[in-house]
């Protein structure tokens, strides 16, 4: 019992370390970010985007920094974001200040060298994004990994958002395989069964 | 292994590789035997509930991907999940009915057989109505349960009812949290060496269950065998074996037994339980502790995988009491089992620490599944004629229970998840309660001590009216009510002497795990 004792204290001891751990890191919330950067999304033509579709269309992402803000920053990433009305109801996809727990931005388009002078990229769908309404962020990046200034093609995260389509994941094979496995479970039941009585009749007689 | 037989009192007098009694089930398990009739039954039985319950509960752990797919809500989550345990209820009725007149062979095998097509349309799913479609569908398969029970209490005998019974559909509950890890994996598979976008693999992965569903299927139907002595179509009236039953009686005796619907309450807030705690206990770790739904998923999956011991314990220890108090002792262990599961459930809503948590998460499992192993320590005796019906509407109380318990504690939003399980810990305590109420006139209540006046004959034989009981329909009834004298008890008159004499007592082979007290 004393091994088993001593067992849940070394258990206790590491998860409150680990959860000391974690407080360390500093939190980087969304609010105290600058908004320093101007990101602009479109089509590869120039043209605003309505809806996209995954795994065929491409967007242009371009990003400038705002001329009166200093950034001391080494990358910048670009990412998709979800709009309002593709969070509602969907708690896996909520908004959270604290940019570690945030669950907005769940999909990267790239991450690029940061230069004042500005930047762009043509980012082609992944297949495994889902369809919902969508706007793009930039976050730019210092050395230590950290965010420290942010922007986005949606001011409210309602207006300027665009639609991507999905994949439905379906193909003709699986509608097919699905079925021929169908089909083939139940008549081998039935053909059991008639196999079954045609041999008992067969036995009864004999 | 013959022993030849000095006098055969029956034209054919069978040889079994286990100990048997006068109805020919077994008295003892050998669990790594895969002989005819005994074990190959106990072994399809389980295997067949599993793979249902690995259907059942294959969209749970790959829901992340399914829902971004779909388009889900957090409610067409939510009703998806209820109507996946709600589909049941009707179906473990008919199940048990079906049991009775034509035999679990037939039954289980058509009923996974016929449920494969839901399994594989769930890939063929587009938006939320589909979802939930299918998953009403696929959960009718959990009807196996009823047959796997039906099928385990034909080929054991009275004194190790409850293992038997605790093992099959403990290993066969163990499906639940088997699928958690085997369904994440395939997807991997099907994502990664196979090169498919994530929308196509999640609906690959789920031929894996539906295959599985037809493979085991078949192997009912070749392998299995309803009863000692054969099939339930092909067995020799002139033997007084089974025979055709009038429906309507089997389901008057079943209906009109009190008991059966006391038990139907316990196993709600026991199994229910359980499958509640299923669906709601991953994304409860998930956001009550900031974990990744791997580590959630995998904690999820320890709730289910301790079916593999507690379950069968539960049965065990119910056999164990019953050798020493009889069924009073059976009645007594379970009301121990379970009102310890509603205090661990309680216990659980209040632990805010994460190994706490895990602790008594595990404790509660262990609990609620020795809980549901009990209670079918006691289920099979109370009706012999109306077996199939009892069993169906004590499974049909599991999953009412859990649709209520959903329902009740875990949709609305007014509360916390830990306040729901506060709540529902608290209806376990006093539900329990109602095993008091239990009373069989032979063997005696909780409190009440058995009536003097009445023998397990007089009780399983008033089943059979006058006229039928003159054509000789009651003769199995009564073998069994001779077999279940073992529910007095100890302390009873105990002649160790086999009350029906001769029979076949060959050894069995390798060695026997569990073995009733020896004659």
């Amino acid at each position: 019992m004393a091994s088993s004792r001593m067992l849940y204290l070394i258990l206790v001891a590491t998860v409150a370390t680990l959860g000391v751990a974690s407080c360390v890191e500093g939190q980087v919330l969304f609010s105290t970010l600058p908004k320093s950067l101007v990101v602009t999304a479109a089509l590869p033509d120039g043209k605003p985007i309505g809806e996209v579709k995954t795994g065929e269309d491409s967007i242009l992402v371009k990003w400038t920094v705002n001329s009166t803000a200093s950034v001391d920053a080494v990358k910048l990433k670009t990412k998709l974001c979800f709009a309002s009305e593709s969070q509602v109801l969907r708690g896996w996809r909520a908004t959270n200040d604290d940019l570690k727990k945030d669950k907005t931005c769940l999909y990267d388009i790239a991450t690029q060298d940061f230069s004042r002078t500005g930047g762009e990229t043509t980012y082609k769908l992944s297949k495994s994004i889902p369809g919902a309404k969508y706007f793009v962020r930039a976050y730019a990046i210092n050395a230590e990994g950290k965010q420290v200034a942010t922007g986005q093609t949606s001011p409210n995260k309602v207006a300027n958002t665009f639609t991507v389509i999905p994949i439905s994941g379906r193909s003709t094979s699986i509608d097919i395989a699905v079925g021929v496995l169908s089909i083939f479970s139940v008549s081998a039941l039935f053909g059991f069964f008639i196999f079954e009585s045609i041999y008992l009749k067969r036995k009864k007689a004999v | 292994m013959e022993v030849p037989m000095p006098s055969a009192k029956l034209v054919e007098q069978p040889v079994f590789s286990l100990p048997v009694d006068s109805e020919h089930k077994a008295k003892s398990i050998q669990i790594f035997s895969f002989a005819q009739p005994h074990m190959r039954a106990l072994h399809l039985s389980w295997i067949s509930f599993f793979t249902c319950f690995l259907s059942t509960f294959a969209a749970p752990p790959l829901i992340p991907i399914i829902r971004d797919n779909l388009n889900l809500t957090k409610t067409d989550i939510g009703q998806a999940s209820i109507a996946s345990v709600s589909g049941s209820i009707m179906s473990r009725l008919m199940m048990g009915t079906v049991c009775d007149l034509v035999g679990p062979r037939y039954g289980s095998a058509f009923l996974i057989m016929i449920n494969a097509p839901a399994v594989f349309s769930m890939s063929l799913v587009d938006d939320a109505e589909g979802f939930l479609i299918c998953r009403f569908f696929i959960g009718f398969s959990l009807a196996t349960f009823v047959s796997c029970e039906f099928w385990v209490s034909n080929m054991f005998t009275t004194k190790i009812m409850g293992t038997a019974n605790g093992i099959a559909a403990g290993w066969g509950n163990l499906g639940g949290g088997a699928t958690q890890i085997i369904m994440p994996l395939v997807f991997h598979l099907m994502l990664h060496s196979f090169h498919n976008p994530a929308f196509t693999a999640w609906r690959l992965s789920f031929f894996l269950p539906g295959t599985a569903h037809i493979v085991v299927g078949l192997l009912v139907l070749c392998l299995g065998q309803d009863l000692p002595d054969g099939n339930h179509s092909t067995q020799l009236q002139k033997q007084g074996g089974d025979v055709k039953d009038g429906f309507n009686k089997v389901l008057y005796f079943a209906v009109t037994s009190p008991k059966t619907w006391i038990f139907f309450i316990l196993y709600g807030y026991s199994f229910g339980v359980e499958l509640t705690v299923d669906n709601i206990i991953a994304e409860y770790f998930y956001d009550r502790f900031d974990l990744n739904l791997n580590t959630a998923g995998t904690i999820a999956s320890a709730f289910g995988l301790m079916n593999i011991v507690s379950r069968p314990a539960g049965g065990y220890l119910s056999d164990c009491v019953a050798r020493r108090f009889g069924m009073r002792g059976r009645l007594w262990i379970l009301w121990t089992l379970q009102s310890l599961g509603g205090l661990l459930c309680i216990v659980l809503g209040l632990m805010s620490d994460l190994t706490a948590a895990i602790v008594a998460m595990i404790f509660f499992s262990i609990c609620v599944q020795a809980a549901c192993g009990a209670v079918f320590g006691i289920v099979p005796f109370i009706s012999r004629r109306s077996l199939g019906v009892v069993i169906g509407l004590t499974a049909c109380g599991g999953n009412v229970g859990s649709v209520l318990t959903q329902a009740l504690f875990f949709t609305s939003s007014s509360y916390h998840t830990e306040t729901g399980l506060i709540y529902m810990g608290v209806m376990i305590l006093c539900c329990t309660l109602l095993i008091i109420a239990v009373y069989f006139p032979q063997w005696g209540g909780m409190f009440f001590p058995p009536s003097k006046s009445v023998s397990e004959e007089d009780y399983y034989v008033s089943e059979w009216t006058a006229q039928e009981q003159e054509q000789g329909l009651h003769l199995a009834s009564l073998k069994f009510a001779v077999n279940a004298r073992s529910e007095r008890g100890g302390y009873c008159s105990s002649s160790s002497a086999d009350p029906e004499g001769d029979h076949p007592t060959a050894d069995g082979l390798g060695l026997s795990m569990w073995k009733s007290y020896s004659h």
